[in-house]
């Protein structure tokens, strides 16, 4: 298990994260495209599906909320150049949650762990995150049983028959799951176990983490130039 | 406090949170008229508690974002209906049918409320689900966006945390009774 691995992770969420808040409207898409791309190369292209599917979401959503400040009156020049802080930080927290999300679980909770995260909330992160497509495979399965028996397709009081036919076996997944990890959790002391080494002496990168890092830094502050020089 | 109540908190937290976010997911795939996506953040305040149902919800918003990006922007509904629903408890929500029904009502009010600021100054109005149809509507008759934001929330939320009050009502029926030991956070 490689620590540095994690908190390169985190520092590049971070780093994303901030330079989304940073960098104007339009330009956080050129901004966004070459920092993922930085992220892409430096890492090996691990991050490609992640990347694209960010992208996608960005895109839509800028689009939704320019169409209706372009309505309302504002100009093509404000969409470009002025800042939202709001857009910026969907779209920061959005990926840097992605990225985080993407890694092996036992890293980043050793990360977390060297950063003095409470880990509670480390481990109530991951758990969320390793059950969703649990949760997600069991309801597509669950519907298409039902929709096998003829009941989900029924008009509206099908469809809330269906609701009510899932949510019992997704609870029960849910319940089973969390009581097995809550007691291998007990049984291995995991909130009784010292802390590891306190913030600053355990904390690495790799060498691949700190060229992403510089160059994410560099990303947003290019674009943010590029935003001052068209304004 | 007991290992055995921080455990218990985090996995009511953890299997809340899952419900919330995997709810919607089947709702959107049975395209059921609803979001009910605050079943588990109700089920954590009955259960453990207000603080239980704010990790519950905060946690949820947060793992949601990568998901819907708009959604850190509505952290402090998720706040307010533990918040709604630690208060009410105690006059009968979520033990009797007919206060769930009114108070149920209520918690959609109140989300309505205090979301509509943050559609109308962080989002410009847009919500990107159906009450915006709503919203517009209310927009055309010369409200202001606020006041078409908050018609249009009054009209859609209740009936949603209706619905979302009585799935967890009949939840909590079925539910053993160890799980009504309140853990401690």
């Amino acid at each position: 298990m490689n620590t540095s691995r994690g908190m390169d992770r985190l520092l590049i969420a971070l780093l994303l994260l901030s330079s989304g808040v940073v960098v104007p409207n339009l330009l956080l898409l050129p901004s966004s495209v070459v920092a993922c791309s930085i992220v892409t190369i430096v890492h090996k292209g691990k991050f490609v599906t992640t990347v694209l599917r960010f992208l996608t979401l960005w895109l839509c959503l800028y689009l939704l909320v320019a169409t209706g400040r372009y309505i309302s009156g504002a100009s093509l020049r404000s969409l470009v150049v002025q800042g939202s802080g709001s857009l910026g930080l969907a779209l920061g927290v959005s990926f840097s949650v992605l990225l985080v999300v993407t890694g092996p679980p036992a890293e980043t909770l050793q990360a977390f762990e060297r950063l003095r995260v409470p880990r509670g909330f480390a481990y109530a992160l991951l758990s969320v995150l390793r059950l969703l497509p649990e949760i997600k495979d069991v309801g597509s399965r669950q519907i298409a049983l039902l929709e096998l028996k003829g009941i989900a397709g029924r008009g509206f009081r099908g469809r809330c028959v269906a609701y009510g036919r899932i949510i019992g076996p997704l609870l029960v997944l849910l319940l089973e799951r969390q009581s097995t990890h809550a007691r291998s959790l007990e049984a291995r002391g995991f909130f009784e176990l010292r802390r590891l080494r306190p913030i600053g002496r355990g904390v690495t990168l790799t060498g691949r983490g700190v060229i992403s890092a510089i160059l994410l830094l560099l990303n947003a502050v290019l674009w943010c130039w590029v935003a001052r020089w068209i304004s | 406090m007991t290992t055995l109540s921080r455990t218990k908190f985090l996995a009511l937290v953890v299997v809340c949170a899952c419900l919330n976010l995997g709810t919607g997911f089947v709702v959107a795939t049975i395209r059921l008229p609803f979001y009910l996506d605050s079943i588990g953040t109700v089920l954590a305040t009955m259960l453990g508690g207000v603080w239980a149902g704010i990790a519950c919800g905060l946690l949820s918003v947060l793992v949601g974002t990568a998901y819907t990006p708009t959604l850190w922007a509505y952290a402090g509904t998720t706040v307010a209906i533990a918040g709604y629903v630690a208060a009410v408890r105690r006059v009968g929500y979520l033990q009797r049918l007919i206060p769930t029904v009114f108070l149920g009502l209520g918690l959609g009010v109140v989300s309505a409320i205090v979301s509509a600021p943050v559609t109308t100054f962080v989002w410009k109005g847009v919500s990107f689900s159906g009450a915006d149809a709503i919203t517009a509507f209310f927009s055309a008759t010369g409200e202001t966006l606020l006041n078409s934001v908050v018609l249009g929330g009054i009209a859609t939320d209740p009936v949603d945390k209706l619905v979302t009050s009585l799935v967890v009502l009949a939840v909590l029926r079925r539910l053993p009774k160890k799980w009504f030991e309140k853990p401690q956070a």
